[in-house]
């Protein structure tokens, strides 16, 4: 039916396989360039066990070939990863660059891959069974974007810091979709082998790289269809000018790229924007759930829930927290204080395990210090930012759907076959995030992205967030900062309430009379060691904490009014 | 609602998975056309159909330095024969961008949709391995101009070349260059990252052995290389009295200008890459001396050669290359092929490309024999005052 057009169509599905390979990193924020060597690495292997006739008469042998083109292309993604992917970025492009590099030489010199001649192989790919492939591909990616793991993507490429702390196993979400695009690339290679009956090492050079790049980035990785539509426009476009007429050698290559920069400077998401807007707003979850009832009770209130010793850390010669003990109780609201650098963020950091302390030792939630940050994320502890670390793609909703990982079940794979438990999971935590959006006043904004919200929705929002992962301590970075009286006041009263409901915070403010409204209990910091601490107000009180806190200030005032 | 629009999804990836996995073996359609076979035969045979001649050639990206003269003496080549009369030819040109993909595409389309007689190209010989096993298949002949590696013809009885191999050239350099100059001593300058270059290596090695020449300096550069300086250092200590360069274009020029530079002033021997008027331009004064192996000479006094060189100059304001004359060349192969039997069904070029016998061609006699591989005597040519004459 199609007589005369199968390449065409076929290409168009090789480059959305290949751009999936992108796509699949790109969500999780990996600029990673080293798929033309998985490719290659995947399409030579695959040669040495695909057979030479039909599987039981008519079923192509590639079939062989692609789950060992995929174990070869994720075992060697694997094995790159390992050392390569503590680097972020451009340096991650450029160190999986020469990874790509390194598998042209060697096969560009090996004797089995007849070298630079290439080899030749029966073509055993017919476009329907490529689209097959991109078919299954775009099912696997489906099903992925709302599931947990999906989530977890999205979250490391928004923010690496916010992902650790809602709990996502940074390190492994990073390997997983660097594996799963070598993965990609493997069949990607296999098939192009295997479609064109000839492969050398010069088929899988940079330009490969490039072009699978530029489709992804095309077409868009927000969406799970992003790579076909990009690998449709680009094959598209040339065709239709050859339709229309325009021959002439360069205007080809100029129309293409004027429309190229058209959508990457109109359609930052690529095209698959057009098709964003289609989305339905989010709603609130049935009645029928009642999602606190199932999660995990609180610790009694009372219970010693994080000890510490003797913690401190050091940069260089400041010395920015100096042996701080600390014990936190369960139920209490605990307020630190200081003037500006008394080590108030780098103490809670070093708490949530955002910084490893440089000496000093304890648990908290029974993790050892030092630790990753999601180990203490998993533990129960939870926590907002002094700036506040939104997933700014992510609607307001997906944002404190992020924060629900912790007391959620995988979901993909039961995803992946329909399972009902996993759709009651999932429909769990929009239960359990929606809570939290209403416990904060955000559910009329559920789908707005974090960009349209104002400051002090913004802070709410985090604090939402913090609290879908049903959290036993909360950390709160100065949640007030920049917020109005009214707003203040507000927070203040949430913050009772959540310590009535029995969790413990911990938070850093600067406004005073909100501190002495809230807390149980207060800790004053100066110079990184802790100069007071008590009941708020007696603390308050305390002459020291006058000197260094408030009488500093005043000292500072005075000064300004001399000058 | 939902679960509907999944039922269906899932029983189209079933049907899907039912028919793609399965490998479709298609025959070869042995259609002929009884209008594509005419009356009369040899040069009195009329066709009344217009003869639709497919061409594939890399027209930009990197190979397009040979695609844009290959599409020139070709087109030139069979604008000749529609003014001679009888039959008349539909050249359908396609651009494979010097990709694989965009090659493959080019062949389906030119076999399934405009359901050309007979293709000529590609340029490279890295998308005929692809592209002519597509042709063979489908049983379209298809006549390589510029196709010069090991193993193409071996594909199948389709497939035909026209375009003497680079190490064939350079061979023949050798014994002529030997005789007229009197070499005893030579230094060999290679491309060690091109796998044209180096077999020709192996080849010029042979041949020196054969003729009994010593080799005192053998160096190598890869492709991208711009400066020789350390290897023609060598060479002039060595004091050759030839130096054997196999290059591709690019590398050429540099180096042929840097060893004149340096103080060499032994004749350097090439192959195809020298056969160019673009190249001694770009060369200047360096060009001089220059001994070159190729399968076509301006200065040669073949059959319609100078008709040819000043037809082309004419038309397209530049005097023709050795692609030119090897592309417009395979036109006159294609229409002796057809007149033949005066049929230019797919079948009959087969049939007939493979008995062409010392055709009197731009090119000299030229055969090419059953198995598609092409005979022709190499031309050997130095530059003196800026022009090439014969050896």
């Amino acid at each position: 039916m199609l007589e005369g057009y199968n390449t065409i169509i076929t290409v168009i599905a090789l480059g959305a396989i290949l751009a999936y390979s992108f796509h699949v990193v790109l969500m999780a924020g990996q600029l990673s360039l080293g798929q033309a060597g998985f490719a290659s690495l995947a399409a030579y292997t695959s040669t040495l066990v695909v057979p030479a006739e039909p599987i039981a008469g008519s079923i192509s042998p590639v079939v062989v070939g692609l789950p060992v083109g995929a174990a070869v292309g994720a075992a060697a993604a694997f094995v790159v990863g390992l050392p390569v992917l503590r680097l972020r970025g451009v340096f991650l492009a450029i160190a999986t660059i020469a990874f790509g590099e390194m598998v042209r030489v060697v096969v560009n010199n090996a004797e089995w891959t007849n070298g630079a001649l290439g080899l030749r192989v029966d073509k055993w790919v017919t476009f329907d069974f490529a689209w097959i492939i991109v078919a299954v591909l775009a099912y696997l990616f489906w099903r992925l974007g709302p599931s947990r793991s999906g989530r977890a993507f999205a979250a490391v490429r928004e923010d690496e810091l916010a992902a650790g702390s809602m709990g996502v196993d940074v390190v492994r979400t990073r390997m997983a979709s660097f594996i799963a695009s070598g993965a990609i690339a493997g069949v990607y290679g296999v098939l192009f082998a295997y479609f064109f009956g000839r492969l050398t090492p010069a088929t899988f050079d940079f330009s490969l790289t490039v072009n699978g790049l530029v489709t992804a980035v095309l077409g868009g990785y927000l969406v799970f269809f992003g790579p076909v539509l990009g690998a449709g426009f680009l094959t598209a476009v040339p065709e239709v000018q050859k339709a229309l007429g325009l021959e002439a050698g360069w205007i080809h290559p100029l129309v293409t790229g004027a429309l190229l920069l058209a959508v990457i400077l109109f359609l930052p998401g690529g095209l698959s924007t057009l098709f964003s807007r289609m989305r339905p707003a989010p709603r609130r979850p049935g009645p029928d759930y009642a999602p606190l009832d199932a999660l995990d009770p609180l610790p009694d209130r009372g219970t010693p829930i994080a000890e510490v010793r003797g913690l401190a850390k050091r940069y260089g010669a400041v010395d920015a927290v100096r042996g701080v003990d600390l014990e936190i109780r369960s139920g209490e609201v605990l307020g630190i204080i200081g003037p500006n650098g008394a080590g108030k963020t780098t103490l809670v950091n070093m708490i949530s395990g955002l910084e490893p302390p440089t000496a000093g030792e304890g648990t908290i939630l029974g993790v050892p210090l030092g630790s990753r940050p999601h180990r203490f994320a998993q533990a129960g502890v939870s926590r907002t930012f002094q700036h506040s670390k939104l997933f700014e793609r992510l609607t307001v909703l997906d944002n404190v759907l992020v924060g629900t990982h912790v007391v959620s079940r995988p979901t993909y794979l039961r995803r992946l076959a329909w399972l009902p438990s996993a759709r009651r999971d999932e429909r769990r935590a929009l239960a359990l995030a929606w809570a939290q959006l209403e416990r904060v006043g955000l559910a009329d904004r559920a789908g707005l992205r974090p960009g349209a919200l104002s400051y002090g929705d913004r802070r709410r929002l985090e604090i939402a967030r913090a609290l879908a992962a049903h959290p036993t301590l909360l950390i709160l970075d100065e949640p007030a900062a920049g917020m109005n009286h009214v707003e203040a006041a507000e927070l203040a009263s949430l913050i009772r309430g959540l310590a009535d409901d029995g969790v413990t915070v911990l938070f850093i403010e600067h406004n005073v009379k909100m501190v002495l409204e809230a807390c149980t209990r207060l800790v004053v910091l100066d110079f990184g060691a802790v100069i007071a601490e008590g009941e708020p107000r007696e603390v308050a009180a305390d002459p020291r904490v006058v000197e260094a806190y408030l009488g500093a200030e005043a000292a500072d005032d005075e000064e300004t009014e001399h000058v | 609602m939902r679960l509907k629009s999944t039922t269906g999804a899932a029983l189209a990836v079933a049907a899907l998975l039912a028919t793609g996995a399965c490998v479709s073996q298609d025959a070869n359609e042995a259609s002929s056309d009884s209008a594509l076979s005419g009356s009369g035969a040899g040069a009195d045979c009329t066709i009344d159909e217009t003869v639709k001649i497919g061409a594939v050639f890399s027209l930009t990206e990197a190979a397009a330095f040979a695609g844009a003269y290959q599409q020139e003496g070709l087109a030139l080549g069979f604008e000749e024969l529609n003014a001679a009369g009888g039959i008349t030819y539909e050249v359908i040109q396609e651009d494979d961008k010097t990709t694989v993909e965009d090659s493959v595409a080019a062949f389906e389309k030119l076999i399934n949709r405009d359901k050309v007689s007979a293709i000529v190209g590609p340029t490279l010989s890295n998308m005929a391995f692809t592209t002519y096993t597509d042709a063979q298949s489908a049983g379209v002949p298809a006549l390589g101009v510029s196709t010069t590696a090991e193993g193409i013809p071996e594909i199948g009885d389709y497939i035909f070349r026209a375009s003497l191999p680079e190490e064939v050239a350079l061979a023949a350099s050798i014994p002529a260059a030997k005789e007229s100059l009197g070499l005893t001593k030579v230094a060999v300058l290679y491309d060690s990252a091109d796998e044209f270059t180096t077999s020709a290596f192996n080849t010029i090695k042979d041949v020196l052995n054969e003729e009994g020449i010593e080799i005192v300096a053998e160096e190598t550069f890869e492709t991208a290389d711009t400066d020789f300086a350390a290897q023609l250092t060598n060479v002039l200590e060595a004091e050759p009295d030839a130096v054997i360069l196999s290059a591709l274009p690019g590398a050429t020029v540099p180096l042929v200008k840097q060893a004149r530079s340096l103080g060499i002033e032994a004749p350097i021997v090439g192959g195809n890459a020298f056969n160019s008027p673009v190249l001694v331009g770009a060369l200047e004064d360096a060009a001089e001396g220059l001994i070159v192996g190729g399968a076509w000479s301006a200065a040669a006094d073949t059959t319609g050669n100078a008709e040819f060189i000043a037809a082309y100059t004419e038309k397209y304001g530049r005097a023709p290359d050795q692609f030119a004359a090897q592309a417009y060349t395979a036109a006159y192969l294609i229409d002796q092929a057809i007149r033949a039997d005066c049929d230019a069904n797919r079948e009959a070029i087969k049939d007939n490309l493979g008995q062409i016998l010392e055709y009197d061609s731009i090119l000299g006699p030229i055969s090419i024999d059953e198995e598609g591989e092409v005979h022709q005597e190499p031309v050997v040519q130095i530059v003196r005052d800026g022009a090439f004459t014969l050896l």
